[in-house]
């Protein structure tokens, strides 16, 4: 069975390309500066609308995190338990995403372990940015 | 110039909660909307004004739908669609209504039914836009999902313990044993029932997540001049009321960056200023209890305590109707069931009951002044406080 899969909005065109190419992009306001790591229309903090693209270092650490062991969607149950996080990018935006440990490895994750962006496959087509613990964490 | 004291609650009425309601969801909003009405000694022959509050069930212009199954006409028409914060809007809605003359009496009514009923009725499940492709498709269990979130970042920033969140489950099921008409006030709960129940998604537990279920809630809203004139009925004045929308997606939330502050803090003030009170007058609470977390963070930013200390604050204090800190008395989401978005309604009418003096056996002596805080939003995006003071 199929997870259910992002509509991929159009102003997101060029944050879902970089996924499907292994780069997780952020989206940075051409007057302010400010960095999203959502595709916006317009920038919350000065209400502009040109925006450009630029590539995330894929660092970040954990900033909060659960671990979900059961899910109404079969696909998703098959995949338990697995663990949701808020990831705080080195870049200081925040990700909503998978921590990428195997089920029997969950209880590993911790607040503040480092961990860096993964693009992992959730149908032939499509790919996710997930995060795995960075190298040194034991 | 200021809405306190223009409007008054002056009556309530809510039909059975249920698990298993096959029926219309607009019956529901007729049957409490005629009770809050009797409540009262109205008639629909008084009502000039209707609000009707988000439902999964009647979708959208369910106030222009409800107004034909009514046979109103109103001058005031509005659907308050803030999620979770919209029962307290719609009634800060109706206020504003009375208070630029748009309306002298307004029927505010909320009613939905569990999902599973929806899904029988040919309904669809409510899809909000950018969660679809940035939460879901990693598995996200919604609501569950991002209040665990919060409560592991409030364990790991303040210490805050599953006991102590359970603490309000607890106490919460004591004020429902005192109400027939809540879904679990018939069973006892302890803590350990709270800790040994399956986690749902960590560290949240079974016990601590509210149950949905189909049902409705109505107020009446009216002029302050008006109220004075209706004899036996006691007025519940309006005298503070906020809102606070922070953010939509997840990860734009403020309170990740900020040691978990919500909205609340922000709504919160706009209506204790307005009715120039602070928390130590208030008499009794309803706070909205999707989980026992958002409860935690309500009394941390509705200045209870200091942020970050909510934890041993419900630990050390008793929520019962009979203690020194009276919420949700007639057990809250938690253990009456949830009623959709509507679900925050059922801790306002009772605040406006225990000001009113009509709860009974688990009445709070010398109720005064209420504070009703509806939360909406993943996590804690929507949020609309009222400050309720008894009348004369």
């Amino acid at each position: 069975m199929q997870r259910p899969l992002p509509s991929k909005l159009p102003e997101a065109r060029p944050y879902w390309d970089g996924i499907d190419h292994g780069e997780l992009r952020l989206q940075k306001c051409k007057r302010c500066g400010r960095l999203s790591s959502v595709p916006q229309l317009v920038c919350p903090q000065d209400g502009s609308t040109g925006f450009e693209w630029v590539k995330a270092s894929g660092k970040g650490v954990v900033h909060t995190f659960t671990v979900n062991p059961a899910h109404p969607h079969l696909a998703f149950q098959a995949e338990c338990p697995y663990v949701i996080a808020i990831v705080r990018l080195a870049e200081g935006v925040y990700c909503y995403t998978r921590i990428n440990v195997p089920p029997d490895q969950v209880q590993r994750v911790r607040i503040g372990m480092p961990v860096r962006a993964v693009f992992v496959n959730v149908s032939p087509d499509q790919k996710l940015v997930y995060f795995e613990p960075d190298a040194g964490e034991v | 110039m200021t809405l306190k004291g223009r409007a008054a609650i002056i009556g309530t009425g809510e039909t059975r909660m249920m698990k298993d309601y096959t029926g219309s969801v607009y019956a529901l909003a007729v049957e409490a909307a005629m009770a809050a009405l009797n409540d009262c000694g109205l008639s629909l022959a008084d009502i000039d004004g209707l609000i009707t509050v988000q439902s999964n069930a009647a979708g959208s212009a369910f106030n222009v739908v409800l107004a034909g199954y009514l046979g109103l006409n109103p001058t005031y028409s509005a659907d308050a669609t803030v999620f979770g914060a919209s029962p307290a809007f719609a009634v800060k809605q109706a206020a504003e209504a009375i208070a630029a003359g748009t309306a002298t009496t307004v029927l505010v009514v909320g009613a939905d039914l569990t999902f599973k009923q929806i899904l029988a009725q040919g309904g669809r499940f409510p899809r909000v836009p950018l969660m679809d492709d940035y939460e879901i498709p990693y598995g996200s269990n919604m609501a569950n999902t991002n209040y665990a979130l919060v409560a592991q970042l409030h364990q790991h920033l303040y210490g805050t313990t599953d006991e102590m969140r359970a603490k309000i489950c607890v106490d919460q099921r004591f004020n429902a044993s005192y109400n027939p008409n809540s879904l679990f006030g018939h069973l006892p709960l302890t803590v350990e029932d709270v800790l040994n129940s399956r986690v749902v998604s960590s560290p949240l537990r079974l016990l601590e997540c509210v149950y949905t279920c189909s049902g409705g809630f109505a107020c009446v809203v009216t002029s302050a001049e008006h109220a004075r004139t209706l004899g036996p009925v006691v007025p519940v004045f309006i005298e503070g009321a906020g809102f606070h929308q922070s953010h939509l997606l997840t990860t734009e939330a403020p309170l990740w960056d900020n040691g978990l502050q919500s909205a609340v803090a922000v709504a919160g003030k706009q209506a204790y200023e307005m009715a120039g009170v602070g928390p130590e007058q208030i008499d009794v609470l309803g706070l909205y209890d999707c989980y026992p977390i958002a409860v935690i963070i309500e009394l941390e930013d509705l200045g209870f305590c200091k942020k970050g200390e909510g934890g041993p604050f419900v630990a050390e204090h008793d929520l019962t109707f009979k203690g020194d800190t009276p919420l949700n008395t007639s057990g809250g989401q938690l253990s009456v069931g949830q009623v959709g978005d509507v679900g925050g309604m059922v801790n306002l009418l009772e605040v406006v009951r225990q000001l009113q003096g009509k709860c009974g056996d688990r009445q709070v002596k010398d109720a005064e002044f209420g504070i009703v805080n509806c939360n909406g939003g993943a996590p804690m995006s929507t949020e609309c406080t009222l400050i309720l003071r008894r009348g004369a």
